[in-house]
């Protein structure tokens, strides 16, 4: 087990250390100058090369990576000279609407998908079941953006039930659907093939058997064990909620990470969308761990060997 | 037709003649999936729209007509009579049906070609990886992992920000640069499988080079699987270049992209929805036809997997 652990944290780490390094030196290609930005406009080729040697841009790539290495382990993702702020302090300013937003629309996929995933494997190949695997099809090819601007359009505008944009408790409902009704349907399919699995197996039938109630049945010996490629899909799907979040926050002017990323790509803001990259992908990783490690604890089947 | 090929009455009908070729067993399962014969339609559909775009487009994509805004300059909704602003006009006065079909090219394009060049990268390595084992084998893979972990859609924004003079072919390249992943996992568990068969062993004993059994052998054997998923990662791909353009780093104007439109119609969903209604309608089909394609392949693939 702790040798699991070890080589899964060694293996996050070298993935965390790729990410720095592939984000740095794609970054160092971009069409931003810091020297200029800073000097402005008018400055003499003297006063932009001294900025230069100031800021270590005059130095080699590869020493200029390995410095970066330091600087990133110090906690210190560079300064933004478009914003005149650290990325760091900006990230962290953005982060807890993005973490919000993020768990309620986890919480949306998962509230819309347990009862239809589960009604769908009780009833197999009943009409619910039918309806259900078309809408899943269907819920699958929807861009989660136009999701949402409809909702924004109906739900929002026509019929006034939620703001139309901004950060606020009531807001946080339109993006999250968005992201649940778009998402939800992977969720459907996997718990549904899943209870499919567990419901031929053996203490299924004993249970049966001994005279429990089909409720109990279902909720606390089926469910319970087909929550488990459920709850594995949940941390390989983190990246993928995080693209979505990103282009949801943008339809409703919701002020997180994807936000700040937009404003990042129009100002072509190199320091920023650096940091943003490099930040969220390495969070991912970590939380990808998080579930690993859980996940074992929970399920005494996995192999640590 | 069932006398002619042999079937017994008591066999259920999805039971196959032995008789018939593997292929003809394939296109007659896949023509037996009504969901997939409707994926495979509207795959046909959009390629047909895309490439004669300039034959039934009814009005220039480009064109900003004058009257095609309100005296006031407000955009026209769908007036339903082809060739007069059919789905309506955008706040420059321009066709939406026509940028809706010129659009089909750019989302066709970036689909096929990103998936292309991500399936061409991705069975490279996995082939490679596959048969060669060992120490490559290792190396390769555990970059495939770590490409694995990164989140797709930020690298892909990542890339294509730092390019100064995107084009579409910009657009795609980044977009297949990063996708190569699943299809290199995919490409060496079939090799890792096939190769030590006995056709292989074979086809070595008979003095075939690496190359060669490579090429001859092994390619056909992973190809099923990789066509399948292909297909589904072309939906993605759509989706991939839909949101880049939505974001606005996608294909340059003035290029006309389904997500751009969709990007224009969010400004003015207030006074013209019709603007964010088709745009990702199409979108919606578009990639729903590619789900559901694939899937019906790997059912005909693979009758035996169910569910």
């Amino acid at each position: 087990m702790i040798q699991y652990i070890l080589r899964r944290l060694v293996w996050t780490v070298v993935t965390i250390a790729a990410i720095i390094a592939v984000t740095f030196l794609v970054t160092y290609a971009i069409p931003s100058d810091p020297a200029r930005v800073i000097a402005g406009p008018h400055a003499t080729p003297e006063t932009l090369a001294s900025i230069r040697a100031a800021l270590g841009l005059d130095k080699p790539l590869l020493l200029r990576l390995v410095l970066y290495f330091g600087q990133v382990l110090h906690g210190d993702l560079g300064y933004d000279w478009v914003m005149q702020q650290p990325v760091l302090s900006m990230i962290l300013q953005a982060l807890p609407a993005t973490v919000y937003l993020a768990v309620a629309a986890v919480a949306c996929e998962l509230l819309i998908a347990i009862p239809i995933g589960v009604v769908a494997a009780v009833r197999r190949n009943s009409w619910i079941d039918q309806v259900t695997r078309t809408a899943s099809l269907v819920g699958v090819a929807l861009p989660v953006y136009w999701v949402g601007s409809l909702l924004l359009l109906y739900l929002g505008f026509y019929a006034g039930l939620f703001p139309l944009g901004g950060f606020s408790a009531p807001g946080v409902v339109l993006p999250a659907l968005s992201v649940g009704l778009t998402g939800a349907a992977v969720y459907v399919r996997i718990l549904r093939s899943s209870m499919l699995e567990v419901m031929r197996l053996d203490y299924v039938r004993t249970a049966r058997a001994k005279g429990l109630a089909e409720r109990i049945v279902i909720w606390r010996h089926i469910f319970r064990n087909a929550l488990i490629p459920v709850v594995t899909y949940l941390g390989m799907d983190l990246g993928y909620l995080l693209g979505g979040l990103v282009v949801t926050e943008y339809v409703f002017s919701w002020p997180g990470l994807g936000l700040l990323l937009n404003h990042a790509i129009g100002n072509v803001d190199g320091a920023l969308i650096m940091g943003l990259t490099m930040f969220s992908a390495s969070a991912i990783v970590v939380m990808n761990l998080v579930v690993d490690i859980v996940y074992a604890f929970l399920d005494p089947r996995i192999s640590y060997a | 037709m069932s006398a002619l090929l042999n079937v017994p009455e008591a066999q259920p009908a999805t039971e196959l003649s032995p008789s018939l070729s593997p292929w003809r067993q394939f296109v007659r399962r896949f023509f037996r999936n009504g969901p997939a014969v409707f994926g495979l339609v509207l795959v046909v559909v959009l390629c047909a729209v895309a490439i004669l775009a300039p034959h039934i487009a009814p009005l220039d994509p480009y064109a900003t007509y004058p009257d095609g805004t309100t005296p006031q300059g407000l955009p026209l909704p769908p007036t339903w009579r082809w060739g007069h602003f059919f789905l309506g006009t955008d706040p420059s006065g321009r066709d939406v049906l026509s940028q809706l079909i010129w659009g089909a090219r750019v989302s066709m394009e970036v689909g096929f070609m990103a998936t292309l060049i991500a399936v061409a990268i991705g069975l490279l390595i996995g082939l490679v990886a596959g048969y060669a084992g060992g120490l490559v084998d290792n190396v390769l893979m555990r970059i495939t992992d770590i490409v694995l972990a990164f989140p797709f859609l930020l690298f892909v924004i990542l890339l294509r920000s730092v390019i100064s003079n995107p084009t579409v072919a910009t657009v795609y390249t980044v977009i297949g640069v990063l996708g190569w992943a699943p299809t290199a996992r995919i490409t060496r568990g079939q090799v890792l499988a096939a190769k030590n068969q006995e056709y292989v062993e074979a086809a070595r004993a008979l003095g075939a080079g690496t190359a060669r059994i490579l090429w001859r052998h092994l390619l056909p054997n992973v190809l099923g699987t990789v066509i399948v998923y292909g297909t589904l990662q072309v939906a993605q791909n759509i989706l991939t270049e839909s949101a880049l353009s939505f974001l606005s780093i996608g294909v340059p104007d003035p290029t006309v992209s389904w997500g751009k439109m969709i990007t224009l119609g969010l400004n003015f969903y207030q006074t013209a929805p019709w603007l964010i209604i088709w745009p990702g309608l199409a979108l919606a089909l578009a990639s729903l036809g590619f789900n559901l394609l694939g899937d019906g392949l790997s059912d005909a693939f693979n009758p035996r997997a169910e569910e």
